[in-house]
């Protein structure tokens, strides 16, 4: 019992504390001969400090549990704080109180761990929060900017192409620059897609209900594309809390990315989905081309594509969608092998919501315009 | 919680109605350290009234003792009930307050 890490001391039906172990000295900062012979109420009622710390004593008693656990900060008799776990049980024989067993563990370091974790991923999140707002802003500057003179470029090239007194040349120069000015809107329109997202209003969904459309919505594509999908799907039930148009966004252009990175007509798109303490988490992996290491910095950034028509925003939307939501996507991937996205989204509790929503989750959703 | 101040003798008595928890275990605090003031330390609490406490309120009576004590007063309990009584005898707080049946036999004890 000496030996054994875990705080013991035990009380007998007098109150007092009859057995201490060294654990339970060193956890508490008292002495054995401080602790021993004395009542709970004579050591630990003198300060204001540990008002939770003594309600696990309180509680035992009121409630008269057996293995009562509670999770609690304890302030030593130097001022230093501990996380302790704490397991009492009131112990009764033939109706008659015995005495209380309480069992405490001290949990400080893994407490400060999480803490720190926490402390870390709130920090990333943060600065990828305000790294999208930053682009956010040069990019509806720059959208704005180039826009006027795009549309001047294009019209008078269209209007110069109508003329019927021009040299076959200079319809080839002029195709040029409308094809040139047509891309530019196109970026302009990526742009301002990017930079008109709304704020995320969250609902409490089942997954499965929003990775079916997508899988839907890309078999049309993949149609179109005369492309052929051999689906692979593991969903464990889990209701998560999104916002399903803007969530639908950013799995369409991960699903897309998947499809394009297909090497021949065909390949092959595993999803997967389950629940942990963490959240929800979807995995999408794709046995396409995968991505080069010297490209891989830079996946999430805009304009960058390796793809020749490409305007290169669609990881950096789904990016930008999926930290609104408070989670957090990643990529894995081997060139010629594949690729694997994990987009994780965070519990209730994390994930904070706005205002609004009833008990089961919903909210009123405002009328919204794209 | 409502504290219900009376006299017996020239022993202040102050009568505890209801809950004894984090909300009210200042309003104690500050009635005694009130009391102390006009060097009124000799005080009964009688909890007969409280129907819960916890251990921010068993905390409340513990600093309003040790206040009162370092003027050379005393704080003595009257009227507890079963559940209150149980929490104050395996904390041994009995052991910190003299405990009476009733405010006139706390009151009579000074």
């Amino acid at each position: 019992m000496e030996s054994i890490p875990i705080g013991l001391l035990v009380i007998d039906s007098k109150g007092e504390i009859i057995t201490t172990n060294r654990s339970a000295s060193e956890i508490l900062g008292y002495t054995t001969d401080m602790l021993e012979g004395k009542g709970w109420g004579e050591i630990f009622f003198d300060t204001d400090n540990n008002v939770e710390f003594n309600q696990v004593i309180v509680d035992v008693i009121q409630e008269k549990k057996i293995n009562l656990h509670r999770d609690t900060s304890y302030v030593r008799p130097t001022g230093e704080t501990l996380q302790l776990s704490i397991t009492t049980s009131f112990l009764r024989e033939n109706g008659e109180i015995v005495g209380i067993v309480v069992l405490m563990d001290d949990m400080t370091e893994l407490h400060r761990l999480h803490e720190r974790e926490k402390a870390i991923l709130e920090e990333k999140s943060r600065i990828q929060h305000e790294r999208a707002e930053g682009l956010k802003k040069l990019a509806l500057a720059v959208a704005h900017q180039i826009r006027n003179p795009i549309m001047s470029i294009g019209g008078f090239a269209m209007r110069m192409l109508k003329k019927p007194d021009k040299k076959d040349q200079d319809t080839v120069y002029l195709q040029n620059i409308l094809k040139g000015a047509n891309r530019l809107e196109d970026i302009v329109q990526a742009v301002r897609d990017y930079t008109d997202l709304p704020p995320v209003e969250p609902i409490k969904i089942p997954v499965s209900e929003i990775l079916e459309k997508a899988q839907r919505r890309l078999r049309k594509k993949a149609v179109e594309s005369s492309k052929k999908v051999n689906w692979d799907i593991q969903i464990q039930p889990a209701e998560v809390f999104i916002d399903p148009e803007l969530f639908e966004r950013a799995l369409d252009e991960v699903l897309l990315n998947a499809l394009e990175s297909f090497a021949g007509d065909q390949g092959r798109i595993n999803m997967i989905v389950y629940q942990d303490i963490k959240g929800a988490c979807i995995e999408i992996s794709d046995t396409g081309v995968g991505i080069s290491e010297q490209d891989k910095p830079y996946i999430f950034d805009p304009f960058f594509s390796t793809k020749a028509m490409g305007v290169g925003m669609g990881l950096c939307k789904a990016q930008r969608i999926i930290v609104e939501h408070r989670g957090e996507i990643t990529i894995n991937s081997s060139l010629e092998k594949g690729t694997k996205v994990t987009i994780r989204l965070p519990g209730r509790e994390a994930g904070k919501l706005k205002d609004g929503r009833n008990d089961d989750g919903d909210i009123g959703r405002k009328n919204r315009q794209y | 919680m409502e504290i219900l101040e009376g006299r017996i003798d020239s022993i202040d008595v102050l009568k505890l109605k209801g809950r004894l928890d984090a909300s009210s275990a200042k309003d104690i605090k500050e009635k005694v350290s009130a009391l102390a003031k006009e060097k009124r330390v000799n005080l009964v609490i009688d909890i007969g009234a409280i129907d819960f406490i916890d251990s921010s309120g068993l905390g409340s009576l513990v600093a309003s003792l040790r206040s009162v004590n370092k003027l050379g007063g005393d704080i003595k309990i009257a009227s507890l009930q079963d559940p209150v009584r149980a929490i104050f005898e395996l904390t041994r707080l009995h052991r910190i307050f003299e405990i009476f049946d009733d405010s006139t036999a706390a009151a009579k004890s000074f």
